[in-house]
This record gives structure tokens, sequence and C-alpha cells, in this order.
């Protein structure tokens, strides 16, 4: 029995917890769910997310939503397999704990309004607000400058090792770097050479690669 | 040993959050206050403690925290002998432990935008000086009522939003929860038969009490 996740391979949460499986080698499914015609609102999803949003899953009995939620859940329980996402300690994964806390706190609130300006509004005919974007951006820039002096002296987030506060980063890194974020990233030092050993990942590419980003 | 520190303000919500755990473990500590009038957080000292200049900063020993949840998820854990059980009745079961953690996201997604929100405009933007944008709130107001629907099913099902028991999930609420019960937006609590009896047991907690001295 397969664990079934309710979300699609484009959208940057679902790609949460795929990167989490791709990287702890887990078989799973994908059962879309139409963002485009709000499925993900209607009914029947709302039995498995109340909040109406993407992704849930299923695995056999057990049900689960919230992408940082499900993507601990499985790190702990595949623990001997595949990546170790967690940390080697309580301390170490204390660590990961706050740098994947600082990604809610710091990093999405102002990367998930720009991505829906720069990215999803174009696509859906809507208007981008400019004004906010500009502003967003030169928050974004202080924030960024916090993580280049982490990894200054830091390989990955929360040490030398890639772990869950590296990965919950990127899906939506991802989507920065197809904007003309991508600028504020490259002209960091620090910050350029760990995305690019992120998106140097196995996981990644073949997450890319389902997603039709890459060939 | 060096001993547990918490850099912060008394009255900040996600420095009581730090607070609560530590009073309901029994555990001894040094709030270390930090003035945010002044905007200590800025400072250079302080911005060793937290590179991104807020509130609370932790120590234990040799290890060195920032982010109010990740601090608590540290000491539930850490110090699972003593006080209060925040984890799961079966700490060891992984199942439950995620449910667990799926309600501490939904609080710090869908619940805490909103409700710090609401603490600003009604509470803290005062203390600064400023009026309440009424407009504002309203909005989020219509925002968290949905929210809260939510909350009440779930809480028609189960004592606590993690199962039977108080949890780490439940305590992520309370800062909040105790300043808008000072506010009008109160009444989006005390709609919700479930939610307002959630809401009256997690803030009767002598470690409620006490965040509030």
């Amino acid at each position: 029995m397969v664990v079934k996740l309710y979300g699609l391979v484009t959208a940057a949460c679902p790609q949460r917890v795929l990167l989490c499986f791709l990287e702890k080698e887990i078989e799973f499914e994908i059962v879309h769910v139409d963002l485009d015609t709000l499925e993900q609102k209607k009914p029947e999803h709302l039995l498995r997310q109340p909040f109406g949003q993407v992704p849930a899953i299923e695995d056999g009995d057990f049900k689960l939503f919230e992408s940082r939620a499900i993507a601990r859940y499985y790190a702990t329980k595949y623990s001997n397999q595949g990546t170790n996402l967690l940390g080697k300690s309580l301390e170490h994964r204390a660590i990961v704990d706050q740098w994947a806390d600082v990604e809610t706190h710091y990093f999405n609130v102002l990367a998930f309004p720009i991505v829906l300006n720069l990215v999803i509004k174009p696509r859906l005919g809507e208007e981008c607000d400019a004004v906010l974007v500009e502003e967003l951006k030169a928050k974004l820039g202080v924030v960024l400058d916090i993580y280049e002096n982490r990894l200054a002296s830091n390989r990955f987030l929360a040490g030398d090792e890639f772990t869950m506060a590296d990965l919950t980063h990127m899906p939506a890194m991802g989507y920065l770097m197809r904007t003309d974020v991508n600028q504020m990233v490259k002209a960091r030092v620090n910050m350029n050479r760990w995305w690019e050993e992120l998106t140097a990942r196995p996981a990644w590419k073949k997450l890319m690669k389902m997603a039709g980003f890459e060939a | 040993m060096a001993g547990i520190k918490v850099f912060g303000h008394a009255a900040s919500i996600s420095t009581r959050r730090v607070l609560l755990t530590l009073h309901e473990k029994n555990l001894d500590f040094e709030l270390v206050h930090v003035d945010l009038k002044d905007g200590e957080h800025k400072t250079e000292s302080f911005l060793s403690h937290n590179p991104f200049g807020k509130v609370p900063a932790f120590e234990d020993g040799d290890l060195k925290l920032f982010e109010s949840r990740a601090i608590t998820q540290y000491i539930a854990p850490r110090y699972e002998g003593q006080g209060t059980n925040l984890l799961q009745p079966d700490s060891k079961n992984l199942a439950q432990y995620a449910i667990m953690a799926m309600g501490m996201q939904v609080e710090a997604h869908q619940f805490d935008p909103l409700a710090s929100k609401l603490a600003w405009e009604h509470v803290f933007k005062l203390i600064y000086g400023l009026t309440t944008d009424q407009a504002v709130v309203a909005e989020e107001e219509a925002k968290l009522a949905k929210v809260l629907d939510v909350y009440e099913a779930r809480l028609k099902e189960f004592k606590y939003l993690a199962g039977d028991t108080f949890t780490l999930t439940d305590l992520h609420h309370i800062p909040a929860v105790q300043y808008l019960l000072e506010t009008p937006t109160k009444k989006l609590f005390t709609e919700r038969p479930h939610v307002n009896k959630w809401v009256a047991e997690i803030t009767k907690r002598p470690a409620s009490q006490k965040i509030l001295q």
C-alpha cells in the first residue's frame, strides 16, 4: 500500500512533501487536485483538508495535512532510509527546527506573495501588484543578507549536512529563481553556492523532471 | 550547569509561548529582559542571539536557539520526565506525534497571522500611541471566524486540538488567545461553544495564569 498525495506536482507545498519522499526513497502516488477549477475548495477535498488547500496525504487509514508536518512525519518514520533530514541528536534537531521555522516566518511570508504576483497571477490573467512586489523584495533583501551570513560559515542552514531546514526552502526558491528575484540570490556568493548545491541533488532533479521543468 | 535563559519580553506573544512551556515543566530559568520599545532587539548584542532581531532567544547550557516553536519543541522532549507532559500520551507513537505537529502547523500558518494582527491592532498599537484600524480589524476577524469554524468542528470531536490531552498544540495558542479575550474579538470565541470551552480550559491552567503576572 502506497501513500497517496492529494495535490499536484507543480504546486509549492505538495513539492515540499514530494521532495521528502524522493530524498527518503519512499514510494508514492499523486492524486491530482485541479487548482485551476478550485477543486481544493470543493466538499470532497475539504474532508481531507478543512482549510481548502493542498497537499493532504492518505497512508492506509492514516490521514494528515500541512506539508511541513507531513514531511516531518515521513522523515521521522523512515529515519533509517534515504537522506537523514532531522539531525543526529535532539540538540541538532532543534537547530534544524529553528531554521525550518525561519522558512515559515521570515522567508515564506515574503516569497509566497512575490511568487503569487510574479508567477501565478499572470498565468490566471490577473494584474500583478508591482508596488507590493518592490516592497516585498526590499524586505526579502534584508532576510537574504541574514541567510548569506549564516551560509558563509555553514555549508547548509543547520550545519555541515543537508537537512529539512534546507529542503523546506526549495519549492518557493525554485519559483523565485524563475523571476528577476534570481538576481538577488546570484548577487550573494554563499546563497548562490548553497542553491547550486541544493539543485544538484538527484531528488530535486527528479522533482523538476516530474513537474516538466527540465528535460 | 549554565542553566536556562530566555532573552525576551514578558508581554510578547512569542516570548510567552516559551515561558508557558517552562512553567508547565516546572523548570527554573532566567528571563533576560529585552527592551523592545527602545529597539534593544535590533542592537548588535541582541542580533548575536537572533540574527532576525526578534524575541525570544533561548539558551540551555551550550545550546542556543531562536524561533519560539522550535524552542518549545526542544523543551518538551528534553525535559519529558518532569512537569506537565506536553507531548502526546504515548510520546513514541509517531502517528499521534504527526497529528500534534499538524495542529502546530495550523496554529503557525492559519491562526497566528490573523490573531497576531488583531492583537497588534487592538492592544499593541495603543501602547505605541497609534490608533486601531477598524477596517483591518473587520477584515481579519472575518478570516479568523472561518478558521475558528474549523476549530469548532475539531473540538466537537476531541477535548483538545491533538486529542484528549493538553499538548504543545494547544499551548502555542494561549498567549494570543489571552490578548484577544481582552478585546471585542473575544466574541469569535464565545459564539462557538466548543472553542469557548477549550479557551476557558487552556487559560485557567496555573502556568497560563503565571505568565499574566
